[in-house]
């Protein structure tokens, strides 16, 4: 699996000037004050650190051609991915409850539509990066999702209960908040959509140029993979705005028995 | 009055109260909002309810036309438990007007149309807009106005004439005046005792008593989530 060309020290050089680039981001964040320096510090240490461990478990799965070694690996990154967008959920009671299963859901869905279709081969070379980017696509869609829905529903209450004291159901009361968030959470996919190949080469495609593939057979695949992450961010957002609209305070969420659990959010109004 | 609800299964009893409330509480974590709380307020009255900030009138209003589920007691409405219907049924009977007025972009008449919008209401007869406007002091040049240019206190009384629409059976105003100035509060006020004149029974929360004194036939003074007396 060693490339010849490959000079580790080289390698680990170019890593060390590529860092230089975070430490101006930090030195700008620390000159600015934005208090991020640390969240940047941990988040490029953790990129590092991730990225080379998963190399050997990506390596060992590749060797071992096991399926049920792919799904657990997969697995693995829905989990972890529902682990980081669950913080973004802020004010939502028990956040994993939302975001594994949509980030789950709609990964595993759009896979399993293209295998069924035999558009992607289940092979370890497919499914790992593929798979991996899909999950990648639906966290940041989920997170900004989740995000934007918290603050809509935190800064549009008096809209919402006027709404619910004229009748509405709590689905129609927060359904201008929810298309908003989904909304929202889409404008980056749907612009790099727009940007593709004008604005954005994509990595895939630039890699299998650059390898010899076919530039038309590389360019074929690098949509079939836009399309895939475009339909996987879209159902995660649907989804993981219907679930929160359940995780929402009493009213909101429509469940009206006397003694029904409450959240968070309803504790702090 | 007639209610503008499609068949319901709510039982409208005239020889009960409008609300009968008993021994209602309401528990927020550890904190007691509202303990025991009893009263009950007679179709076609208006019941003033006063009290310090955090004394749980607000809160009360909302268990009233349960935005706000309570932890115990019973509500009812003409002789109906609330706790045994639909609360969206019971939002649009027990209508809830709040402190700060929200009207939505678009002319007043949109707004007035507003809660036709929702599936509850689609079925409901529509009432002469201009009509409603002039039940509560305004004129039906006002249906095209623009509702986002209206002062602090044609907005509020734009509020209670989409509450109006829905023709409710009790009116809640929480704290209609609070965030208006001298003039716009006594115009709402002058208001809430017209539609009182008119039939319409009325909760009307504020923390002054002099309103709570003028609006009300009764006033019921509440403090640490309890009813104080009621006069």
């Amino acid at each position: 699996m060693t490339d010849p060309l490959y000079d580790p020290a080289v390698g680990l050089v170019n890593l060390g000037l590529a860092l230089l680039l975070i430490g101006l981001v930090l030195i700008l964040s620390w000159y600015k004050q934005l208090g991020l320096s640390r969240e940047i510090g941990v988040a490029t240490l953790r990129a590092v650190v991730q990225l080379l461990l998963v190399v050997l478990i990506v390596v060992a799965v590749f060797e071992s051609e096991n399926l049920l070694l792919i799904v657990l690996v997969l697995a693995a990154m829905m989990g972890i991915a529902a682990v980081i967008s669950a913080k973004r959920a802020m004010g939502i009671h028990r956040p994993l409850r939302i975001t594994f299963p949509a980030i789950s859901g709609s990964s595993s869905a759009v896979l399993l539509v293209l295998i069924l279709l035999g558009v992607m081969p289940v092979t370890p070379e497919f499914l790992i990066p593929i798979g991996s980017m899909t999950v990648g696509a639906s966290m940041i869609a989920c997170s900004l999702a989740l995000n934007r829905f918290t603050g809509e529903i935190a800064s549009n209450r008096a809209k919402i209960e006027t709404a619910l004291c004229l009748g509405a159901t709590p689905e129609e009361a927060v359904a201008p908040f929810t298309r908003e968030s989904v909304k929202a959470s889409l404008i980056p996919s749907i612009d790099r959509l727009k940007a593709l190949g004008v604005v954005v080469l994509p990595g895939a495609m630039s890699g299998m140029i650059v390898a010899g593939v076919d530039p038309i057979w590389a360019a074929e695949y690098q949509l079939v993979i836009m399309f895939l992450l475009f339909s996987a961010e879209a159902f995660t957002s649907v989804i993981a705005t219907g679930l929160a609209r359940g995780a929402l305070p009493l009213p909101y969420a429509g469940m009206s028995a006397a003694g029904s659990p409450e959240t968070i959010l309803q504790k702090s109004a | 009055m007639t209610f503008a609800s499609a068949g319901t299964g709510l039982v409208h009893d005239h020889r009960c109260p409008a609300l009968r409330v008993r021994n209602l509480s309401r528990v927020f974590g550890e904190r007691s909002v509202l303990v025991g709380v009893s009263f009950s307020v007679e179709a076609g009255e208006t019941l003033a309810v006063t009290g310090p900030s955090g004394s749980g009138k607000s809160v009360l209003l909302k268990c009233l036309n349960r935005l706000i589920e309570p932890s115990g007691g019973t509500i009812e409405v003409f002789g109906t438990d609330s706790m045994h219907c639909d609360p969206v049924e019971i939002r649009r009977r027990v209508c809830l007007v709040g402190q700060v007025p929200v009207l939505f972009p678009g002319t007043v008449e949109e707004n007035l149309a507003y809660p036709f919008s929702f599936q509850a209401n689609r079925h409901c007869p529509r009432p002469d807009f201009g009509g409603v406007l002039e039940a509560v002091g305004l004129g039906r040049t006002y249906l095209a106005k623009d509702a986002q240019t209206l002062s602090g206190g044609e907005a509020q009384r734009v509020c209670i004439a989409r509450a109006l629409c829905l023709d409710p059976e009790v009116l809640l105003l929480d704290e209609p005046t609070s965030a208006l100035d001298r003039a716009s509060a006594g115009v709402v006020e002058e208001t809430i005792r017209r539609l009182n004149a008119g039939g319409r029974t009325i909760v009307v929360v504020t923390h002054d008593l002099r309103q709570a004194e003028t609006l009300g036939r009764r006033v019921m003074r509440m403090r640490d989530g309890r009813v104080e007396d009621i006069v």
